[in-house]
Order: structure tokens, then C-alpha cells, then sequence
């Protein structure tokens, strides 16, 4: 013990001196059964039965406390003062005399081992225990009076002491700091079942190793632990108060000893043992109990007030700097986080805000600001990384995950999986936990910013962050996940959409809620795909384009809706009575096409070459190929003096006609598949169809809307081309559940692979484009018969054949139908039997609105006056109106699907 | 009303033959053979109006080099691709169309 201590410390001796010498032969053992509260108030020795001894035990212990002096005669017969007990070996010494001379009986037995009462390594042991124990208390005592205790409220938990066996308990909450007060904490640190005392002081077991260091009310205030202002009442006396020992366990005899022993200042009663002043006394009284102030309790899952108190415990790795700290205060881990800068991790905390209130599993998280950089502190997640999981419980994470692959699109949280697939954390519920968002919103994973392509309005990450092939990384875990399963996610979120978007910055609000209700709508499309009997990949790919439509701009000069002058009307006009919008060439701003007569020409030469070869002669029409050798000045000088587009555009011809010249003659060749050159219109934007932004955005994502063109002229002489058929059998291939019987004449798969083997993979992105730009366009525009709500249109189809529709007039039925039919969308044309179908607007696959020639303004099918659309009736209900003059068939429509309901 | 303004079916050897029809998965159908190739002709009432008559060859393993270019009211030119302005073969569809109407087209009928 230091001199400073002793000079400092007036209590310790209290400690000792406060017990009442009890001697009772009882063990060790016998002792440590008596409740802590008793043995605290005993000074006693195992198997010693000499109160005197014990008094004087006692008595010395209290002087070495004390510092208390002597008068003492020196060598040379002066007089001085000196310690009673000066140090440990004093005691020792002058016990161990005591003891001898008293005749403290000790069994012979015992005699030399640490049981003999007179033996020095005994009598150590007891100096050692009581004077630690009261230096403790005298710590704690002086720690409880008032003005200390307010000045110093807490205790902070520490190691003073490395030992081999530290208890676990203590590991847990070394750094801790809990209120002085706190007496639930400190009596657990110092547990019996822990080996401790039972007592909310030191020492803290044997050889624990631990202590206590003071913690000031600054501190304490910024841990929370204490309001400014507050005052903290000693807990000793509540310490006290509270001291009821159970001695319900102890034998008659030795609850009797006790009584002797205590009896003044205890009271017995109902199987414990009451300490005088305490409430239970009170109470008996009839003394009011004194209300008390309880200090707050420490909730122990709550967030540090202050990052500086953490205790690092180890780095993360990642890029961001990611730490594992741990609060000393509660003994929680904690990750955390800086990110690559101060917006980069606002930005993550607000990804895991979001997700949080979308109900997705992301680490409850905080930021905190000490005015320099901001940090996010988030709790640790006990668990495996999904790359670290055996095969069947990743498959098994990652079915859960794809559940709200709609937050992680929505967000645009491409680094959701980490590249190691390590920024998923499965707990041992199998739960995944989406632990490091760093890469949503307008970031990615390491802090760069998103571009405006990659971050905007228009959720595209819906596809990217599925395509395993541009996105691996996502890809591993949402690769191959059907667009209606993404779309069933949405649906599921819908609910707490809302919320989320509150949960965000002010500033992302507008655009986390246009661009989920652009994921609301592609949802609702892709389920009316799956109800409609499609594939989940041709719904996927129609949906995609149509997102990568409204981000295009080529709506832009879109109206909202095309009106009807009088019913059956087939020519419709907008709001201000321009025919079909700007969905076609207005007049006056009409250009022709350059390349459209160079194609027509040339490929009439082509099909002449080609046609005989076929039937093996050489008669070929000579006027064809002479028109078309006739082009080849102008394109010639195109190719030396044009513009690039001019260019480019008669090199392609010029080849084709090389082609021409080469097959001629020799019956066994052919000249290649003649397609047409797209010319870029150079017409303002102010002056452009929405055709022509359509075929400029279809060029540049790898479609030609001259596919579409021709399929369009194709279909306007007939349902059996093999433009029309090719379309047919891709239609076919993409129900789900359909075969050729279902149908009536139905198209060839080599239809199909002609059209492919001539434009390569750009015939299915193109018609698939097209169909994207058809649902768009019956998804913008309100037109009479288009019910945008219910999503449906009513068709009006004439069976030129009345034998075809096996319905009773007047009755609702199905009948065998081509894959995809013609219809009239205003009144009927040609003569036959009519029908109506209520068409779903995924099963219209196009619409005569359009312009076949980009910029030219003319038509797309055969004229406006048959108002053909185009649609797959398989298995939806017909209502048969018989042969019927074309003015008996209603043709005041309406808008909404109730008015022709069937 | 559309009207033709170029012929581009006048093909040697590609020439209208005759015209029949055939059951078509329990249908009456109208084919026709042009130099020998059968094709489908379907009978669309506004190009019968006009004078055409559409014959998509049922098996042919090339292109088919007949077609015809009309003009409709707006003066807007329509390629019409496999398609003839040939007299008898626009006949014979009229009057298929007669009969188809009439519900008296039967199989195996020349027309």
C-alpha cells in the first residue's frame, strides 16, 4: 500500500474496524456459505474460536490502516514515536507472537501448513485479503461522498494486472464505464459465481487482475451516464439498505451463532436477515420509505454518444477503411466507417436508412459529426460472408436476397454482394444482411461518383444488375432471377415505399419516388406479360427496352391522348387537331428518304437475281436490274462527295450492286440479303416524328427499324408473308404453354430463322424494340377504345369466312385464331362476320399510328382506313356479332373497359 | 382507294397459272401456282379493290420477286411484297371472296 493512499484514505480502517470480531470454528468452506452480507459485517478466521485473538487481529490491522504511532524507548534511552505496524512483516510478526503467547489452539495436524493460525504464510494471507479489501473500500467509500461523487461519478473497468486466466465477464467489459452508483453492474463484476466477493468494490476475485480508474463528470455527461445538472446521491446507503441476506440455507445452530454474533444490528425475520436502518425496518416502523432517485439505467443495445470512447479492436479491410470497434460502455461491437468521403458515407448511411425502412436486413447504423469527418457507426453482424457459405446454404441466401432485389435496383446499390461476395453477412438464422452499401445511389463502392448515365430517374439497374455477363458481381447473385420475380418483389415493397422515401434526403426524394413508380409500372407490365401467358425472357427484354424508351427522350414531343372527331373516325387528331401527333411527320415538315428508292430499286434487282437462280434459269427481269445499274452514277458520287451519313449510306448500296454484277449469270449464287440504310434524320428536333427519334435510339442500341419497316409492309399485304410469319412464330415461341395446334395456319420455325439468318440478332432486339415502343405508346396515349387503366383495348375483327367463328351470334366465346391477326380499333372493315375481343395491351403487338419511313409521313400498314392493330387473340374470349353491315357494329366506345366489356 | 402505279410481277417463268381451293386447317383457303410455285393467296378486299391480289409462295427457298407498288389517297406509295396485278389471278380472287362470303368455298374447286 502507498503512503499516499494512507494519508488520503480515512476509510479503510472504518472497514475493518466497522466488523464484529466472530470466532467460530467454522471452515472455509462454512464461511463461504454465509450470505456476503453477513460474512461483510464479521472480521473472522477460519476455525479460529479466540475472539480476543481476533479482537487483537483486528485491533492491529486498524493501526497499520491507521498509521496509528507508539512511544517507543530507542537503543540509547531516547524517547520517539514509530508505526504501531509499520508494514506486512510487522503484522505478521507481532500477530503471530500474539497468538503464541495467548495459546491460540492449533491442531497438530495442521501445525506448518497455511491452516495453523500462527503460521506466517496464514497470517500474510489474512493481512493481504483485509487490508486490499479495506483499501478497496476505502477507494469506494471516499468515491461515494458527495462532492467526489459528483465530481467523478463513474468508474471506468480496467486491467491493472495481466493474468494468465482473465474471466471472461471481465474481458467482455474491460474499458466499461458505469456510474459509481450503478450498484447492479459493479456487484456483477464482482460476482461469487465469478469467484468474487459478492461486494461492488475490489478486489474482484482472486486474482482478477482488475481495477477501477475514476471517470469525470464531463465524461460521464458525454457517455450519457449522467444529465448535466444531475446530482448523484452516495449509493453506499442504498447499499446498505439493500443488504437482506438470505440465511434460509444455514443450520439452525449456525443462524443462531449469527444471531448472537450480529444481533444488534440485524434483525431476523421470514428466512433472511434485515441490517438496522434498512427498509424492511423501516417499514416495520412504520417510517415511510424515502423515495429515491434511481440513476438512468444504461440501456445496453443504445449507440455510444461519443466515437472517441471506442475501443478499435480491429480493421475490416475494403477500401473505405471499415473498423471494428467496440463500445467500452456496453461491451457492443460496432463497425466503423469513414467511407472515401464525407458524402460518400452519407450517402451509404442514407442507402442503409432507406433500406432499413423498406424492412431489409441492414445493421442498425448512426452517424456521427465531430465537425471534422463524419462517421458511420453501424452494429456488427455475427455471421459467414455469403462467398464463405458451403453451396446449398449460398443458394439458400441467396433466394432471400433476390426477394428484395427491388431496394437493391432501386437504389443502385451495385456492390450489394461485394466482389467477394463478402458485403452479404448470413447470421445463423440464415438471415442475409446487407452490411456495405457504400456502392448506392449517387456513389459507387469506392467512392467515385456516379455519372449522370449511371445514376438517374430511369431505373435501368433493374436489367444491369442482373446481367451477369456486364455486371459479374451482382450478377453471381441475381443473374438468371426472372423479371417476374423482380417484379413480385416490387410489388411486395410497395407497401413501405412511402416511408422509405421519407427515410431519405430531402434532396434524393424526387428522384427515389419518380423512379419507383417508373418500377411500379414496369412491375405492373411484366405481371400482365406473365398473365398473358409470356415468357419471363420476352418479358424481361420488352421491359427493358421500354424503361431504356422513356429514358431515350423519344416521347418527348408525345401527346397525352389522340381524339376521335366522330365515332369511327379513323384518322384521330390531338389537342390541337394535328393527325396522329407527332407520332408521325407533320406536313410541311415531311423530308424524303434518300436511301428509301436507292433500297426499293436495288432490291427489286436482288429479288429478280435471286428468284431465277432459284428455279434454276437466268430470265431475270432486265428493266429491275437495268433501274438499279442506273443508280450507280449518283451513288458514286455520294461516295466521293457526300457527307459521311451519304456516304456510308452508298457504299452500302454501291455493294450491294457489286453483288448484283457478281451473282448474274451463274445460277449457283446469290446476292446477300438486301437490307435497307437507315439515313439519321437531319430534321430539328423540333421537326422530328417520334418514329424518327425511335429509329435514330433503335440504331444506336444495336435494332434497325427497317426491320420493323419491312415487317410493316409485309404485314399490309398479308398475314402469310414471311416477314409477317417470322414475326408470328417469334410470338409463338414465347408463349408460355402454346403450341402450332392452338392456332390456325400456324407459321413455320424457318420463317423465323430466315429473318434471323438475314439480320442476325438485330431481328429479335428490333421487333422486341418495337413492342416495347407499343406498349409505351398505348401506356401514353389516351385514345377511344384504350382503357390505359384496365390495360386493355377493344378490337373489332371481321371474319371474311362467318364459318371460321364457331360462336352463336350474340354469345362469348373462343375460337381458333392466327398468332397475330389483324383488327380494326374504330369500326370494321370488309365484309364478314364481326367480332369484339377485349385485348390486354401486352397482346397488341402494333398499332397503324406510326410512319413506315421515318420522316416521311405516310402510313405504317396497308392505310388508315383499315385502323389495323395488330394483336395475338390466343385464348381470349370473342363476342360474335354475326354478319353485320359495318354501321350496325357500336362503334361509340368510350374509353373505359366497362362501356364494351363483353 | 389505292391504285397501282408500278408493276414489278411481270417475271418470266413466274407467270399465274391457276388458282384453287384448298383446305386449310379446316378452312377454305385460295392457292394459286405461278410458274409452277404454289402460293397463298389470301384476299384482302381493299387490294382486291385496287386490282391486287397477294401470292406468298407456300415453299419457295428465295425471294420471291413479285410485287407491286400502289398509291393511296394521300398519295403515300405502298410496296405490296409477294403480290400480283395479274387479271386472271385477281379474278379468280374476287371470286373467292364471293364464295367464301356466300359460305359456298369448297375444297377442290378451280377457279
Amino acid at each position: 500500500m502507498s503512503a499516499e493512499f494512507r494519508k488520503s484514505a480515512s476509510v479503510p480502517a472504518e472497514k475493518v474496524g466497522s466488523r464484529s470480531p466472530v470466532s467460530r470454528p467454522l471452515s472455509s468452506g462454512e464461511w463461504a456459505d454465509i450470505p456476503v452480507a453477513l460474512r461483510e459485517r464479521a472480521f473472522f478466521s477460519a476455525h479460529v474460536e479466540s475472539a480476543r485473538f481476533l479482537e487483537r487481529t483486528k485491533a492491529l490491522l486498524e493501526d497499520f490502516l491507521n498509521e496509528a504511532r507508539e512511544e517507543i524507548v530507542q537503543p540509547d534511552g531516547t524517547g520517539t514515536t514509530a508505526l504501531k505496524v509499520g508494514s506486512r512483516a510487522h503484522f505478521v510478526d507481532r500477530v503471530r507472537r500474539f497468538a503464541i503467547e495467548e495459546g491460540v489452539p492449533v491442531p497438530e495436524s495442521w501445525k506448518g501448513s497455511i491452516r495453523d493460525i500462527t503460521h506466517s504464510s496464514r497470517l500474510a494471507l489474512i493481512f493481504d485479503i483485509q487490508t486490499l479489501a479495506a483499501q478497496e473500500y476505502g477507494s469506494w467509500r471516499q468515491g461515494m461522498q458527495k462532492d467526489v461523487l459528483n465530481e467523478f461519478p463513474a468508474y471506468r473497468f480496467i486491467r491493472e494486472v495481466d493474468v494468465v486466466q482473465p474471466r471472461p465477464l471481465h474481458v467482455q467489459n474491460t474499458g466499461v464505464v458505469r456510474l459509481k452508483t450503478d450498484l447492479p453492474f459493479w456487484l456483477t463484476m464482482n460476482s461469487p459465481t465469478l469467484g468474487g466477493f459478492g461486494v461492488p468494490w475490489g478486489p474482484w476475485g482472486f486474482g482478477s487482475g482488475m481495477g477501477v480508474e475514476d471517470v469525470d463528470r464531463k465524461e460521464a455527461e458525454a457517455l450519457g451516464l449522467i444529465k448535466p445538472g444531475d446530482r448523484l446521491e452516495p449509493a453506499e446507503k442504498g447499499f446498505n439498505d439493500h443488504l437482506k441476506a438470505s440465511v434460509t440455507n444455514l443450520s439452525p445452530e449456525i443462524q443462531e451463532f449469527l444471531r448472537q454474533k450480529l444481533g444488534d444490528s440485524v434483525k431476523f425475520q421470514d428466512g433472511a436477515v434485515w441490517w438496522k436502518g434498512d427498509r424492511a425496518s423501516k417499514r416495520d416502523a412504520g417510517v415511510a420509505p424515502v423515495p429515491r432517485r434511481k440513476p438512468s439505467p444504461i440501456d445496453p443495445n443504445a449507440f455510444p454518444e461519443r466515437l472517441d470512447i471506442l475501443v478499435p479492436v480491429r480493421r475490416l479491410g475494403g477500401s473505405t477503411g471499415a473498423e471494428l470497434v467496440r463500445d467500452p460502455l456496453t461491451g457492443q461491437l460496432f463497425v466503423r466507417k469513414e467511407g472515401n468521403s464525407p458524402d460518400h458515407v452519407r450517402e451509404e448511411f442514407a442507402a442503409d436508412q432507406v433500406y432499413r425502412a423498406l424492412g431489409v436486413n441492414v445493421p442498425e447504423a448512426r452517424m456521427y459529426d465531430d465537425g471534422k469527418r463524419p462517421v458511420k457507426l453501424a452494429r456488427f453482424i455475427e455471421g459467414r460472408t455469403l462467398g464463405s457459405l458451403p453451396p446449398p446454404e449460398r443458394e439458400a441466401a441467396i433466394l432471400k436476397l433476390r426477394d428484395q432485389f427491388a431496394a437493391d435496383a432501386w437504389l443502385g446499390n451495385w456492390d450489394v454482394a461485394g466482389t467477394g461476395l463478402d458485403n452479404v453477412l448470413v447470421d445463423e438464422a440464415g438471415t442475409p444482411w446487407r452490411i456495405d452499401n457504400g456502392g448506392s445511389l449517387r456513389f459507387r463502392a469506392q467512392g467515385a461518383r456516379k455519372t449522370a448515365e449511371e445514376w438517374n430517374a430511369w431505373p435501368t439497374d433493374l436489367w444491369t444488375m442482373r446481367d451477369a455477363a456486364k455486371f459479374p458481381v451482382p450478377g453471381k447473385v441475381f443473374g438468371g432471377m426472372p423479371i417476374f420475380d423482380v417484379s413480385k418483389g416490387i410489388r411486395g415493397l410497395d407497401g413501405r415505399i412511402s416511408a422509405a422515401i421519407q427515410a431519405a434526403p430531402a434532396e434524393l426524394q424526387p428522384v427515389l419516388g419518380f423512379r419507383w413508380e417508373q418500377m411500379r409500372q414496369i412491375a405492373a407490365k411484366a405481371l400482365d406479360y406473365q398473365s398473358t401467358q409470356f415468357t419471363a425472357s420476352y418479358s424481361d427484354e420488352v421491359t427493358r427496352w421500354m424503361m431504356e424508351l422513356r429514358k431515350s427522350g423519344v416521347f418527348d414531343r408525345l401527346s397525352t391522348e389522340l381524339r376521335q372527331g366522330k365515332a369511327g373516325d379513323y384518322v384521330l387528331n390531338d389537342e390541337n387537331g394535328v393527325p396522329f401527333d407527332h407520332l408521325r411527320t407533320q406536313k410541311g415538315q415531311k423530308h424524303a428518304d434518300p436511301s428509301e428508292n436507292f433500297f426499293l430499286v436495288v432490291s427489286e434487282a436482288a429479288k429478280t437475281i435471286n428468284g431465277h437462280h432459284a428455279k434454276g434459269d437466268t430470265a431475270y427481269n432486265q428493266g429491275k436490274l437495268s433501274n438499279a445499274a442506273a443508280l450507280a452514277p449518283e451513288l458514286k458520287k455520294l461516295s466521293a462527295s457526300g457527307n459521311p451519313q451519304q456516304k456510308a449510306m452508298a457504299a452500302h448500296y454501291l455493294g450491294v450492286l457489286e453483288g448484283i454484277e457478281s451473282a448474274k449469270g451463274n445460277t449457283s449464287s446469290k446476292v446477300p440479303f438486301v437490307t435497307k440504310f437507315e439515313l439519321k434524320s437531319t430534321a430539328s428536333k423540333a421537326q422530328r416524328s417520334v418514329i424518327s427519334e425511335l429509329a435514330d435510339w433503335m440504331s444506336k442500341n444495336g435494332g434497325d427499324w427497317s426491320i420493323v419497316s419491312q415487317w410493316a409492309g409485309d404485314q399490309a399485304g398479308s398475314s402469310k408473308s414471311n416477314g409477317s410469319k417470322a414475326l408470328k412464330r417469334l410470338l409463338l415461341d414465347n408463349l408460355v404453354g402454346a403450341s402450332e395446334s392452338d392456332f390456325w395456319d400456324p407459321p413455320a420455325a424457318k420463317n423465323l430463322a430466315a429473318m434471323r439468318k438475314a439480320h442476325g440478332e438485330r431481328y429479335d432486339r428490333s421487333m422486341l424494340m418495337f413492342q416495347a415502343f407499343v406498349q409505351e405508346v398505348l401506356g401514353k396515349l389516351q385514345f377511344p377504345g384504350n382503357d390505359r387503366n384496365a390495360r386493355s383495348v377493344r378490337i373489332l375483327r371481321t371474319e371474311t369466312n362467318a364459318g371460321a367463328v364457331p360462336i352463336p351470334v350474340g354469345k362469348v366465346g373462343t375460337y381458333k385464331r392466327g398468332v397475330n391477326e389483324s383488327g380494326s380499333l374504330f369500326y370494321p372493315v370488309f365484309t364478314g362476320a364481326r367480332t369484339i375481343t377485349v385485348v390486354p395491351h401486352t397482346r397488341i403487338t402494333s398499332l397503324y399510328f406510326f410512319e413506315r419511313t421515318p420522316g416521311a409521313g405516310g402510313d405504317f400498314l396497308l392505310g388508315d382506313m383499315e385502323n389495323e392493330a395488330t394483336y395475338i387473340g390466343w385464348g381470349l374470349r370473342v363476342l360474335n356479332l354475326g354478319v353485320l353491315p359495318k354501321e350496325r357494329v357500336p362503334m361509340k366506345i368510350g374509353s373505359t373497359r366497362k362501356e364494351w366489356e363483353l | 382507294m389505292m391504285r397501282i402505279v408500278e408493276r414489278l410481277d411481270l417475271e418470266e417463268g413466274f407467270e399465274f397459272q391457276k388458282a384453287y381451293i384448298r383446305d386449310l386447317d379446316g378452312r377454305p383457303a385460295l392457292f394459286g401456282s405461278f410458274g409452277g410455285v404454289e402460293c397463298d393467296m389470301e384476299t384482302k378486299e381493299s387490294l382486291l379493290e385496287a386490282g391486287v391480289v397477294c401470292c406468298q409462295p407456300v415453299d419457295f427457298d428465295a425471294d420471291w420477286p413479285l410485287s407491286v407498288v400502289l398509291e393511296g389517297v394521300d398519295d403515300q406509295r405502298y410496296r405490296i411484297n409477294g403480290a400480283t396485278a395479274d387479271p386472271r389471278a385477281v379474278a379468280a380472287a374476287r371470286r373467292f371472296h364471293e364464295l367464301l362470303i356466300s359460305g359456298e368455298a369448297k375444297p377442290g374447286v378451280e377457279l
